[in-house]
């Protein structure tokens, strides 16, 4: 397992993935607090804006809410080949021949890019509160912003999981991108719809925008299905893998 | 070591294999011919555990591949058409990443053999094709199988990168490897395999050893370059000339099959009377190609 890990790594290193992934949360990060201290006033003119007084906790909401939005968006197209392109391009065929599990293979991605997935967010949710807090005053505990960032990582951990499946279903790295970002818009939608929010990963994203310092006990639900639903999409992923043909003339 | 009977294998409606039989030895390095199409990356893939057979046995070491759940479970190297590696990773850590126990005594000897050790830290994705497929034989001999499954190692390499890879499978024939390989290219086939199978329509059209095959259909080959085209007349009277077996031309040269080298005196002289000068004219045995040709023209 940790030359797979390390194979991974590399590739997020070598292939600039790290730094796409951290510059886009870093620039919405940045560019959140600015807006709405100093474009949304000026869009919105002096007597409308006076009615309407941001502070941090608005801005960072407002940041959660983008990445889940944009940074979705971002992290879909910049991780969309994780397993789509290797069976597309056949790179796995050598490392299977030569004996290398799929839940090895599989795992290695789950752990680095997940790890990644938590590092980046949080950092730049940090960012995003400094930053904040010096436009706008500090209004917001660390402990709550850390919690929060933590809970939409777990949510962006079962995203990339949708990302890895989808890959191995689809074997191309853009469909596997749009049906990834179908199925979290999707869940966020129909659970709306039917108010059951709390039932699904969605429900995390909910807690996370609330900015609560203290882990509410209704979180587990969440929190309980969205681990479920991890395990069950590499479950997939895994058994797809098994039964698949590896023909090296129907994979091009 | 290696068995397969009755083997098939459908693509949808297609079917590619129709019950092909082949018998590979320990220790020998067995070519297999055939044209496009006919089902070679198609046998190897099954072989190699990558796809699953629709009907018939294949043995490996007296053990059912079906019955194996892991491609790497067969304990065999397996080089594809196009072996992919990953391109932002340099050969060695490449081969690190590919070692069941990694150890770096064992990738730098493997780097060393496969003629890669200058190149060891360079990254895959500016190799040549020839350097792929020699990492890709290293890849293939990394976890020690004593078996190959190489899948037209040589194809589409200039000649010095031929070259190298031919020199790499008698070095694995050396070490007591067994190693099945296809090739359309027949010359590499003579120069290094102790037995050949050819396959035609998803069957074993022939398997025989290379000596056999010779001393059985090995027969004069007179070339001949005439300096002017031979009128069609001419050369019809010519095939049916005693001691001559087949006629054919390709690019203004003619190879004629004949049953002794007696005969090219007989043709010498048909075509002076018929005042057809020759350029060159070479006896020769017959080669592979010719029998590959011959077989593909019957079928």
């Amino acid at each position: 397992m940790k030359f797979e890990l390390q194979k991974e790594l590399r590739y997020a290193l070598r292939s600039g993935r790290i730094l796409i992934l951290f510059a886009s949360l870093l620039f919405l990060a940045l560019l959140t607090p600015i807006m709405l201290k100093v474009v949304l006033p000026q869009v919105l003119g002096g007597q409308v804006s006076d009615l309407m007084t941001m502070t941090q906790l608005d801005c960072i909401q407002s940041y959660l809410g983008d990445v889940f939005e944009i940074g979705g968006i971002v992290i879909a197209f910049t991780l969309c080949g994780l397993t789509a392109s290797e069976l597309q391009g056949d790179t796995w065929l050598l490392p299977v021949c030569a004996g290398k599990r799929f839940g090895h293979m599989v795992g290695a991605k789950l752990l680095v890019f997940g790890s990644l997935l938590v590092i980046l967010p949080v950092a730049t949710l940090l960012v995003d509160y400094l930053y904040s807090s010096y436009l706008f005053g500090f209004q917001v505990g660390v402990s709550a912003v850390l919690i929060s960032g933590i809970l939409q990582s777990i949510y962006l951990i079962f995203f990339l999981s949708c990302l890895i499946m989808w890959g191995v279903l689809t074997r191309k790295p853009i469909p596997t991108g749009f049906l990834t970002l179908a199925t979290a818009y999707g869940i966020q939608v129909i659970s709306s719809l039917f108010g059951i929010q709390k039932w699904t990963p969605s429900g995390l994203l909910t807690h996370a925008m609330e900015l609560n310092p203290i882990l509410d006990s209704s979180l587990w639900i969440p929190l309980v299905v969205t681990v479920l639903l991890i395990a069950t999409t590499i479950r997939i992923t895994t058994s797809k893998l098994k039964c698949m043909e590896w023909s090296t003339r129907s994979a091009q | 070591m290696i068995t397969i009977k009755g083997l098939k294998k459908e693509f949808g409606d297609f079917q590619v294999l129709q019950g092909l039989d082949m018998h590979v030895r320990a220790g020998e390095v067995y070519g297999f011919i055939g044209q496009n199409g006919v089902g070679k990356t198609t046998t190897m893939n099954i072989l190699a555990g990558l796809s699953q057979p629709t009907e018939g046995q294949c043995l490996i070491r007296g053990k059912d591949i079906t019955t194996v759940t892991h491609p790497g479970d067969l304990g065999l190297g397996y080089l594809p058409e196009e072996p992919r590696f990953y391109p932002w990773l340099t050969a060695r850590e490449t081969l690190l990443y590919l070692s069941e126990v990694p150890s770096d005594d064992r990738v730098r000897e493997i780097l060393g053999w496969t003629g890669l050790a200058e190149g060891a830290d360079r990254r895959v994705g500016g190799f040549s094709r020839g350097m792929k497929q020699r990492l890709g034989i290293g890849a293939a001999l990394i976890r020690n199988p004593d078996l190959f499954i190489l899948d037209e190692p040589s194809s589409a390499l200039d000649p010095e990168g031929r070259s190298g890879v031919l020199r790499l499978i008698k070095d694995l024939k050396d070490m007591g490897k067994t190693i099945l390989f296809s090739t359309h290219i027949l010359a590499d086939v003579e120069r290094i395999c102790d037995t050949v199978g050819m396959i035609d329509d998803g069957q074993m059209v022939f398997e025989k050893p290379l000596i056999q095959l010779q001393v059985e259909h090995t027969q004069p080959v007179l070339d001949i370059v005439p300096m002017v085209p031979i009128p069609p007349h001419v050369a019809d009277t010519l095939s049916k000339l005693a001691g001559v077996v087949s006629l054919t031309e390709s690019g203004g040269s003619w190879a004629l099959r004949v049953t002794g080298p007696g005969v090219s005196l007989a043709v010498m002289s048909f075509l002076a009377e018929h005042r057809v000068a020759i350029e060159s004219y070479a006896l020769r045995k017959t080669r592979l190609e010719d029998l590959f040709l011959q077989e593909v023209c019957e079928k």
